[in-house]
Order: C-alpha cells, then structure tokens, then sequence
C-alpha cells in the first residue's frame, strides 16, 4: 500500500520539476550605469523592465532598481515627474509607483557587486540587498554605454566582464540563486558575458562584438531617444506575448523572436553554462525570470467531479511543497546560525568602534587684554634671555 | 522593502476609506487642506495630517496611526523627537510674502534632519544617529544614508525640542544632505511634482497634556506653491505654446501699444480652477477617521476674501470665518461623496486680493569672488520694518572643503535709513571642520537694524580634494547647504515664545578639478623627475673621477672596439678591392 | 665684526624697499599673500591670522581648521606688527650671511675670500627673497632660524647652534636634517675634535631646547594631542594638497588610495637618504652638505616654496669659486627662469581662466624641479671635483669623468 503511493509522490515530484523550474522566490536586479540627460534611454529601458516584472507580480521588495540620475525630475525634462519609453508617451514609467534603490551616486561598481555577492558593512537596510537563497530565480538586466568586455559606470568607472564573472561565480559558490538569466543591453554587449563561468547561467546580449546597439526612436518633445532597439522589441515580444503569468511562452521563443533586420545588431545568446544546454534553457518559460513564482493553478470550477481531483492534487502538491520546505529549512537554519553568529560578532565589534565624538561650537568672544597676552610676552622675553645668556655660559 | 506610502496618495486613499479598522476616539486623528491662491497665478496648497498614539501602546508597539515602519526605526534608533524635512525649489518671498507654518515646517533643499536621540555618551547618540540615517534612507528612498559624521553638526542656538521630555539625557544631531535625495519616489502625482516649491515634514515629538497620558504624535505637512496655469496643461502635452491673439491681454499704458505691438500681462489674471485641474482629480469625500463635527471635521479651508464667489459641488457644507478673523471659509464634506468646486477667474484689478503676511526679514546668500581657489561668501538681511529691529541666528553648517576664515567676518550695512549706530554681530559660535572628517559649523547671533539692508561677507578657501573624492560628475560642482536662520524673540498671540525660520537657498561649489584621465601618467611622470635627480646626484657621489684618458676599459668597451677594428679591415678591403679594380 | 659701510647700504636700501611697499601698496601685499608658489598651508599668512583670530578668543586654534603652524609664532605675531617682523628677518639673515662668509675659509686654491656686499646683496635683491617677504610667508622665520644656526656653528658656538636648529625643527621639522652635517661644521670651525662626548652634549642641548619649546607651546594652547597631530601630522602625513611648486601634491591627489601611505613613507625616506648619504661623502666640507641638503630640501619636502628657494639662493654664493667647474650653468638658469615665469600664467590659466587643467601647472613644477636638481647635482659635481683637483693639481682644467 505504501508503495505505490510513495511512488506516485515521487513521480509527482518529477513531473513538475520538468515543465517548471524548482524556484521558489524571484528577484530582478534592474540597473542603468548611465547619467546625463542625452541617456534618457537608458533609464527608460531600465523603468520599462521595472514595470514589466511588477506587472509580472515580482513585488517592490524583491526588485533592486539602480538609476544614476534622475531623467524625471531633470529641469530639461518637459514632462515633469514621467519617464517615457515611447514617442506616444501613452505610458509613464516613473511617476505612479516606483522604489528607486540605488539612486545618483550610489550607483557605483563597488555597490553593485557588493549587493551582488551580498558583502556589506552594519547597518545596510534590507531594502537595498539581494536577499536571495538558493531556490531564487534572479534576472539581471543592465544597459548604458560599453564596449569590448567592459560597461561604463556613470562615465567615470568601468565594471569588466570578469568582475561580472566572479561575481557571479561567488554567488553561485554562496548559492544565492537557483539560475540566472542576465540581460545586456549596450554596445558590444555580447563580449560582456564571454568570461562567465558560474553553472545555471543563460546570458543573452544585444551586439556582437565590434557592434553598436542603436536607439529605436527619439520623441520630439523630451528632444532625446527614448528607448534602445534590442530591448524595444524584446518588450514588445513580452508585452504582446507574455501577458499574465500563465504564460506558456519559453526563452526560446524570447530569443527565436529576435530579428536582425529590425535589431540592426546581432543579438547573442549564451547557453553553455546552463544545466542541459540549450534544450533546457530553451524550455524555460520566460516568466520563470520576469513573473513572480506562485504555486497556485486557475482551473474550471464548474463540475463538481473535479472537486475531488482538485483536493487529490492539492494533496500532492501539499505534501511536495513540505518535503522541499523542510530541506531549505534545513539549509537556511544552518545559514541563519551562521549569519546570527556573524552578526553579533560585528556588532560587538561596531561597538567597540570608535565613533567620534559629535563636538558643539564653541563660543568666540574677544577678550581685550589678557594673562595670554603678558604670558607671550614672557615667552618671548625669556627665550631670547635663553639665548643670549645661554651662548656666554655654554661651551 | 515596501516604501512607506506617498503621501498624497495617503491622501485619497484615506478620504476614499470606506471600511473602518474600528471606531476611533475624537483626538487620534486630524487632517485639513488649506488652499491660499497667492499673486500672480499661483497656489499654496498645505496638506497636514497629523494622529496620535498612547505612549503606552508606542512602547509596546502596538502601532494603529503610527507607521509600523517608521516607528520601529525609531525605537531601534532610540529617538525620542524627529523632525524630517523634504525640500525642493524656492520660496519667492517678495511674491508669496511670510512662509507657511512660518518656516518651521521646511527644510533645506534635499533632506534635513534633525533629532532628539537618548543615550548616556555621545559616542553612543553618534552611533544611533547613524543607525536612524540608514534606516530612514532605506524607508523613505532616500540617500540619507550619506549624511555620515562629516555633515552632521550640534546646534546650540538653533533648534528647541518641541515636544515634552522627561528625561534629561537628550542629544540633538542635525545633518543635511542637501541636493536632490529621492522626493521623486515619494511624491506623488505629476502636478505635485511640477511645483514652484514643495516641502514635505514629518514630525514626531511626544506630547503630554496634563491629567492625561502622554501621546505620540506624527505630524505630517506638505505644502507646495503650484502655478495654476501650468497644472491645468493637460499631462500628455505640458509644454506651453503661444497663446491665440485674441486671447492676449496687453499692457495699455505702453508707448508703443498698438493693434501689431503687445505687451502682455496675463499675469495680472489669474485663470480658473478647481480641485480635479490642480490635482488631477476630486476630493474624495470625508475621511471617516477624522472627526465628525466641530471645527476639527472642516478639512478643507479655502483663504480666500469673503466677498469672493465660488460654486461648490454638493458634497460640502461651508463654514466662513467669523468677523474679525481672517477671512477664510472651510467646508466639511461627507465620507463617501467626491466633492469639488469652482473658483473662477479672477484679476487682481477687479478682485479684492487676500492679505499675505509680510516676513519679518529677507534673507539671500550669495558666493562672491572668481576662480577656482578661493571666494566669499555673502548674505544680505533686509528689515523691512520701520521700527522693530530682528535679532536672529545664521546657521550654517559648510562642507570641510570649504574653508571660511572667520577673521574675515564682518557685517556692514549697506543702506539704511535708521539714523543711529549699531552694533550688528552680537555673538559668534564656531566649530572649525577637521579634513575629511567632519564639516565647519557656524552660528551667528546677529541683530539687524529697523528699515536696512545689512551685509554679511566671509572670505573662504576652497580646498582641492583627492581623485576618488570627486562624484562622476566633478565639474558639476558640490552643493553647499542652505543656511538656517532663526528669528529669535519673537511671541505668538498667547504670548508664548514662537520659532520662526526660514532658509537660505543652497549654493553650488565650484572646485578646482585635477585630470581624471591622468593617475598613471602622473604618478609615472613623478617618479621619474624624482629618478633623475635621485640618479644624477647618487652618480656624482658614487663614482670616482678619472682623467679622460685613463679611462680603464671594459670589457663591453674591448668588443666594440674589436668589432670597429674588424669592420674597419673589412671595409678597406673592399674599397681596397674596387680601388685596385677600377685602377 | 662690524658691517662694512657697504653692506650696511645694502641693508638700508632692502629695508626701504620692503617697508616702502608694505605700507605703500597694500594691494601688492594682499595678492602676494593668495599666491600658492609663495604661501603654502604650512606658511600661509592668512591661515595665520586664523589661527590667531581663535588664539586671542581663548579657543585652540589646533582643534580642526585650516592652521598648520607652531604656537610661537601666534605669539610673534600678535605682540609685532607683520612688516617690521619679515623685513628685520630678511636683514637678520643677511647679516649672518656675511658672519658666514667672512668666518669661511677653505683649503682649496680656487678659494678667494668672500666679499660680504656681494653675499648680503645676493641674497637681498633676489626677487625670490623679495617675493617671500612680500608674501609674508612665515617659512621666513624658519629660514632664519637655520641660517643662525649655521652662523653659529660657524662662530664656534654651540649652544647657538643648538637652540637655532631646535627652533628651525620646531617651526618646520625638515631642519633636523641638518643637525649632522651643522656638528661637524661647528667642530671644523671650533678646529674640535668631534668626541662622543662632545656630539652627546650637543644632542642633549638640540633635544633638551626642543623640548622646552614644546612646553611652552603646550601651555600657550592647552592641548597636547591637537597640537602635534595638526602641526607636524599634517606636515609628516600631507593631508591638506592645495597645489604648490613641489612634486607631492599632485602625486597625492591622483594616487590611488590603497597605495598612499607606502609613497608617503618612500618619499620622506628618499628625502632623508640625503642626509647620509652627502656628510659621508663630504666630510671635509660640511658647509656645502649643509648647502646641498638645503637645495634638495627645496626640491622634494611636502610644501615648498619661494621662501626655501630664496634660503638656498642665499646660500649658494658662499660656494661661488667652483662656479668655473660647473657644466650646466646656463641651463639651470634657463630652466629656472623659464618656470618661475610660466608657472604663475599656467596657474591663472587653471584656476582662474578655466581655459587650461590642472596638468600644465602640474608640468612646469616638473620642471622647476628637474631646474632646480640641476643646480644642486652640478655645484655638488664642481665641489667634487674642487676635492679631487686638490690632491691632483696636474689635473685642472683638463677632461675628467666620472666611473
């Protein structure tokens, strides 16, 4: 009797596991590295993935939006308070509900693969980290100014594909996420991801190298480009394609939509890292990456026959989500030691740190005539006497 | 993390409340609107909520009014009063007269703080200080967390606790991070964000009424001066364009005024309004929460002149001011019924203005001088009473790398027409910055004459910063933060003290840059100059002098030689050879 | 010895100059004071009339801001007027100048004695030394604390000496590199042999006299720690890098941070090498150690400036008979003249114009330096060869090199 049950079970395991990915929370890193007005685009390429994984479900806590300046609320912006990534500027991207975590000059290399590897010192809010575990899915899209495996950062540093690559490769090492699909919007972007060598990795960028990316189309009235060519039609493909999360469409689908013609650059995609290769990669679903996972299905309601399938099913996966959660609990008691351990340690330690003493002003009176005065005086007087007697006494 | 909900949108969220968490009791929760229409087609819209919390239930965090959020920050922080302030733009005194709440409510352009934190040694409130910074920055989205020990002061003149303390050991830290710092996340709406000037406060202070409890109290403020003709453009084309000729309103008076020459002065109009074109939309109804009746319960005031006509929507109850009072009418509307009104155009040539306040004193500081090395800095006070002198405190709280020279401080008048002397800078306090580690900190307790205009200058240094200390975009500059002047002696109606304060405008520090391209080649060009002289002089004292012929040879010297004397033989005889050929 | 009539000319007509212009036109004066090749953070005027302002309000001046200077001199300066204080160092050193070069006699044939007009001269209209009264730089003081010391070591007194190098350490630090070369040219003018005991009893005086002007500071500004972190802190470790004619500025701005203490400590160690290295080599003549050392002193401290410059123009006329040894004259002038004329413009271009960067004043102080090391790496080559033509006379005016 028993069995055959445990054998259903664990055949219940499986077939999940082969449709969909075993995650069990997603994050979005979404950054721009670039700053100046005449970049608008890129920070309405970044906005424009923010509102699609939020329309996708991925909630704000969940979502690392580093936006090095501030196109919205920019004296040259015409439309104060909206970001557009299109010249109908039918949808503002910016002014209904946006978090910004990482805004102006926090924006930084340091900063990004500090919350990338999660290193940081005390006192760092929750909000600005990448609490991720291992059953995280975690999709990181970046987009600005690059070229042969490096990216700029706010015109002032550079971020090289190999610093990508350890980062990534310590993230993995930490298990900080279950696989990750890292987008790369820039010129040369390809070259950006050849050094990765960190398993459960799909990478896909928008030029080879030796390749520009190019804007899609500048709106007239905020008087700059709005939106870059590979991520406009990559938007297009999830806006037309993936509108809620029971889509069905994969990445293989995503990337198969990429057309050179319109692109004007050769998109790549990277595969190799991923468990399966290719035929894997290809049949996750895109919303693994950009929607929030749930483990809830719509079904019809309608007969009542199925109402005891539904409990049957409801069981199963009951009982699946058990067996998962105790082996995370598992992993994540023994992280929680750890990181309680670490933490009273550095708190000890911050307070034996020795903040300065915060020091008032002091008040400046003038006072007329003084012992200082009459005490310089003496000084003066007596090591010139010092001087003159001691020559005559001394050798 | 979920940042804490914007505050306008507080607003309709809470005037569209229509299922109560429970029945509250009268004190615990208080909202009002007060629109004032300023001159020249303007609009001063002041939103303040403010609710209460038992100590008691505070300690025990037991949060209903008060933001979870905020208030485990605060505890974690251990701060007993907070006053938070989110600024941008600038008040134009001579056009839109006093300040609201009279300049207590407003902060410095960017994000200013300031705190009552509870510790037994200073080091200890430093530390909490920072927590408080970091924990704030990640609630509000704001860059707080870079107001570190180099832009946090001490004030001692300038700020008083507002609320009721009993214990003793309260250390007040101020820090601003003036600039932008994330009041785009939090402000709603797009004609908030289009706004002359906004400030958005929220204090929390403790407050005991005697015979009863002690309460919490949150206060949150926002004002802001929009421009009516620019709300009303409709968000999908804001951008002006010309108006219709027949629309024009010319200025008569002019010279050259005819049928193809105009000088217009629409700015003598003000257009038409009502809620939905300032905000967008409607005001939503009552908000449940508040009080039902009483003068607490009308929470929408207008302040505009009695004899003005408006055409309000159903949903209000009017309420003028009674004779005596300034006039304003206040409506009290009902919970669930959107309400609006129309206030029609008006002209300041035919409509009876309402009376601003006149400030007290005008303050504007300036930075003088040229170059990339040093300057001055200036502020110029105006009194415009004829009879009172103003006693206040200049605060200022300077990066460390601006360096004033206070030997250099002086004030003069520059026009006057109070016939007497007067001694104008009472008392000084100083802190002088330590590099890199905390900023200069100047409180100025000054005293400006009836009727003048007084002058304060300072010359400073401007000091030149090391390659990582410069943000990504250096030749921006670094922005200075507003100076805080507190007016002192100054008595509200029941004769208790009054603060009053208003701010300064931040400046933009202009800092001599080094080559950024350059960190290599610098440090390879120094190396060498220091290499040559190093090499040249250790030569000259190593080595021994030798006449030029007794050089003794080396080895390498012998080759070369050999190899000259080969080559030599070599080439003679093939010279030798074509000699003997063409012979 | 008396002055002659001559120099006692001199001396008037510098002192009417310098009055003349102090009180005359102040606007010199002031835009004197600003100039960064005159007055640097360790001697800048302004900053002293800083610390002075929080000094007479009973506040330690020590406790941040912008004052990097010994106490002693707030007590100067508050008591006397600025102009009478500068203008009398300036004659001050003259006049020991000449102590100098009428006490100085050497062995070598090319030596001829000294005219002092021509020295007290030399050094007084140099427009180096013009500029830096002018400019009311207090590295002033310094200077004359070590010319004394040199003028005293010269006499055969000691204890002068000792006190004058004690004060030079105390205001400046950098002097206390003279102290060995400043013993043994005491002992050779005393005609003493240099015994431990003796050079234990000098020691004892420079560290005792030291310490007394620490006292003293200490009581004048009540703190201790303070006081030792902002004066000579800031001098040892270079936090303030406002530009100014030397290498470490601009070195220490573009240095990337991870680095920064090691070529603090590379470049103080490569500055006191010096010191070793030339009284070892040059024994016998301890006065053109002391000469040598102030001119790489010049070269490679932190913050220098016309001041030190003018210090080693004054001195280098004593030495003035091995001028015919020289090779590159010609080009260190040139070098010298060419930077002190392009360097203020570059300066303006920089700061004030917006119209150039930071790297063209950054250039001309590489090569006001190459200038300077020049000269001092060619008078040391003549003084060398002045040495080795002395024990072969066959071999004067002939071709020599160096192996």
């Amino acid at each position: 009797m028993h069995l055959p049950l445990l054998l259903l079970w664990a055949l219940s395991l499986l077939l999940p596991s082969l449709v969909h990915s075993a995650h069990t929370s997603n994050w979005a890193v979404l950054v721009s590295t670039s700053r100046f007005w005449f970049n608008y685009r890129h920070l309405s390429n970044t906005l424009s993935l923010y509102r699609t994984v939020k329309r996708l479900g991925i909630p704000d806590s969940q979502i690392l939006l580093l936006l090095p300046d501030d196109m919205a609320c920019n004296p040259r912006n015409a439309f104060p308070g909206t970001v557009y990534s299109n010249a109908d500027r039918r949808m503002d991207l910016y002014g209904e509900n946006v978090e910004v975590d990482y805004r102006g000059y926090e924006v930084t290399v340091e900063n990004f693969i500090r919350l990338l590897t999660d290193r940081w010192a005390d006192g760092v809010p929750a909000s600005k980290r990448l609490l991720t575990d291992e059953g995280s899915n975690v999709l990181i899209y970046m987009t600005g100014h690059g070229g042969n495996e490096f990216l700029k950062f706010q015109d002032s540093e550079e971020i090289s594909s190999w610093d990508l690559a350890d980062a990534f490769s310590q993230m993995r090492e930490k298990r900080r996420f279950n696989e990750l699909l890292f987008m790369i919007d820039t010129c040369q972007a390809n070259t950006l991801y050849r050094q990765f060598y960190a398993q459960g990795v799909i990478a896909t960028g928008s030029s080879e190298e030796d390749e520009s990316s190019y804007s899609h189309h500048a709106d007239n009235d905020v008087g700059v480009a709005v939106i870059d060519r590979w991520t406009y039609y990559v938007l297009q493909f999830l806006e037309n394609e993936v509108k809620d999360l029971q889509s069905e469409k994969t990445l293989g689908d995503l990337f198969d939509s990429y057309d050179v013609e319109k692109i004007h650059s050769r998109p790549g995609v990277r595969w190799d890292l991923f468990p399966g290769g290719e035929q894997a990669g290809r049949n996750r679903r895109v919303v693994d990456f950009f929607g929030n996972v749930q483990g809830v299905e719509v079904q019809d309601r309608d007969s009542k026959d199925s109402l005891k399938e539904d409990l049957d099913g409801l069981m199963i996966l009951v009982k699946e989500y058990e067996t998962f959660a105790a082996a995370q609990e598992k992993n994540r008691t023994m992280r929680d030691e750890y990181t309680v351990q670490r933490d009273t340690a550095s708190m000890g330690k911050v307070q034996g740190l020795h903040h300065s003493k915060p020091v008032g002003p002091m008040r400046l009176k003038k006072d007329s005539f003084s012992l200082r005065q009459v005490a310089g005086a003496a000084i003066l007087a007596g090591l010139g006497s010092l001087w003159y007697f001691g020559s005559k006494v001394v050798i | 993390m979920k940042c804490l909900v914007s505050l306008p949108e507080a607003l309709w969220v809470l005037l569209t409340f229509v299922s109560c968490l429970s029945i509250v009791a009268a004190t615990d929760y208080f909202e009002r609107l007060d629109l004032t229409p300023l001159p020249l087609g303007s609009l001063l819209a002041s939103f303040e909520f403010r609710s209460n919390e038992s100590l008691e239930a505070y300690a025990s965090q037991d949060f209903r009014y008060f933001p979870r959020s905020l208030g485990q920050v605060l505890q974690h922080a251990g701060t007993k009063e907070l006053h938070l302030r989110f600024t941008t733009g600038r008040w134009d005194t001579e056009t839109w007269g006093a300040r609201p709440w009279d300049g207590t409510k407003e902060g410095a352009t960017g994000v200013e703080l300031w705190a009552w934190i509870e510790s037994d040694t200073e080091q200890e409130a430093m530390r909490k200080w920072l927590t408080l910074n970091q924990g704030l920055s990640g609630l509000f989205c704001a860059s707080m967390n870079f107001i570190d020990e180099t832009r946090t002061t001490k004030p001692s003149l300038s700020f008083q606790r507002t609320g009721d303390h009993r214990n003793a050991s309260l250390h007040l830290l101020h820090g601003v991070l003036p600039g932008k710092a994330g009041v785009a996340s939090l402000l709603d709406g797009h004609k908030v964000f289009d706004a002359s000037w906004q400030s958005m406060s929220v204090d929390v202070r403790p407050r005991c009424v005697s015979g009863q409890n002690c309460l919490v109290e949150i206060d949150q403020t926002i004002d802001m001066v929009l421009n009516i003709a620019r709300a009303k453009r409709p968000r999908e084309d804001p951008i002006p364009r010309p108006v219709q000729p027949y629309e024009l309103i010319c200025d008569e008076t002019k010279p050259y005024h005819s049928q193809d020459t105009c000088y217009p002065i629409d700015a003598l109009e003000t257009p038409a309004w009502s809620l939905k074109d300032v905000f967008g939309r409607p005001a939503a109804g009552a908000c449940p929460l508040a009080e039902e009746g009483g003068p607490e319960a009308k929470s929408l005031c207008l302040n505009i002149p009695h004899s003005q006509g408006v055409w309000i929507g159903a949903g209000g109850f009017e309420v003028r001011s009674p004779p005596g009072e300034a006039e304003k009418r206040c409506y009290q509307m009902i919970a669930g019924e959107p309400f609006d009104f129309d206030m029609p155009k008006t002209s300041v040539r035919t409509h009876k203005q309402i009376e601003l306040e006149e400030e007290l004193i005008t303050a504007e500081r300036t930075m003088t001088g040229h170059g990339a090395a040093k300057g001055g800095m200036r502020t110029v006070f105006t009194n415009p009473s004829a009879t009172e002198p103003v006693n206040l405190v200049l605060f200022e709280s300077l990066p460390w790398f601006l360096r004033p020279f206070m030997h250099t401080l002086k004030a003069q008048i520059v026009e006057s027409e109070f016939p007497f002397e007067w001694e104008i800078i009472k008392d000084l306090y100083y802190r002088p910055a330590v590099d890199r580690r905390r900023g200069t900190q100047i409180e100025v307790v000054l005293s400006i004459p009836p009727a003048s205009v007084v002058m304060v200058t300072y010359d400073f240094d401007k000091a030149i910063l090391r390659y990582t200390e410069y943000p990504p975009d250096a030749n921006r500059g670094f922005i200075v933060a507003p100076a805080v002047v507190r007016i002192l002696d100054k008595a509200d109606a029941s004769g208790n003290a009054k603060a009053i304060y208003l701010r300064t405008t931040s400046l933009l520090l202009a800092l001599p840059t080094p080559d950024f391209s350059m960190p290599y080649n610098v440090i390879i060009l120094t190396s060498t100059v220091m290499a040559l002289a190093f090499g040249s002089i250790f030569n000259i004292l190593i080595r021994r002098f030798v006449a030029f012929d007794e050089v003794p040879e080396n080895k390498i010297g012998k080759l070369v030689k050999s190899a000259r004397l080969r080559v030599a033989t070599l080439k003679e005889k093939i010279t030798g050879t074509k000699a003997d050929k063409t012979e | 010895m008396a002055p002659q009539p001559k120099t006692i000319a001199a001396y008037v007509a510098a002192v009417v100059l310098r009055l003349s212009i102090f009180y005359f036109f102040p606007n010199i004066i002031s835009v004197l004071i600003d100039r960064v090749e005159i007055s640097t953070p360790i001697s800048s005027y302004k900053r002293l009339l800083e610390g002075l302002f929080l000094f007479e309000r009973g506040v330690s001046p020590y406790d941040g801001g912008v004052f990097h200077q010994a106490p002693l001199l707030l007590v100067i300066f508050e008591i006397l007027p600025p102009a009478a204080i500068f203008t009398l160092l300036d004659v001050l050193n003259a006049h020991n100048l000449t102590v100098i070069a009428n006490k100085l006699r050497l062995p070598t044939p090319r030596f001829q004695k000294l005219d002092e007009t021509q020295i007290a001269t030399a050094y007084l209209f140099n427009p180096f030394t013009i500029l830096s009264c002018l400019g009311s730089s207090t590295t002033l003081v310094t200077n004359a604390a070590v010319i004394q010391a040199v003028a005293s070591a010269a006499a055969g007194n000691a204890f002068g000496a000792m006190f004058a190098i004690a004060l030079g350490t105390y205001l400046s630090l950098y002097p206390a590199l003279l102290l060995p070369p400043l013993i043994l040219y005491w002992a050779q003018s005393k005609a003493a042999k240099l015994e431990t005991k003796n050079t234990l009893s000098l020691l004892s005086l420079y560290a005792g006299m030291i310490a007394i002007l620490l006292l003293v500071s200490t009581l004048l500004v009540g703190d201790l720690k303070n006081f030792i972190s902002s004066c000579y802190g800031a001098q040892i470790s270079v936090t303030d890098l406002t530009p100014n004619i030397g290498l470490w500025w601009y070195f220490f701005i573009e240095i990337f941070d991870a680095f920064r203490s090691f070529f603090i400590g590379v470049f103080w160690i490569h500055l006191v090498g010096y010191v070793g290295a030339l009284t070892v080599r040059l024994p016998e003549q301890p006065l053109f150690v002391i000469i040598a050392l102030l001119g790489l002193v010049t070269i490679f401290k932190p913050y220098p400036s016309t001041s030190d410059v003018s210090l080693y123009l004054g001195v280098l006329p004593l030495y003035k008979h091995v001028m015919p040894l020289t090779r590159y004259t010609f080009l260190a002038a040139s070098v010298l003249l060419y930077s002190s004329l392009l360097g203020p413009a570059f300066y303006q271009i920089w700061i004030y114009a917006g119209s150039g960067n930071a790297n063209f004043f950054y250039a001309i102080t590489l090569v006001w330096s190459l200038g300077l090391s020049m000269l001092v790496g060619d008078s040391l080559f003549a003084v060398l060869r002045d040495e080795w033509e002395m024990l072969r006379p066959e071999m004067r005016g002939k071709e020599v090199r160096q192996i």
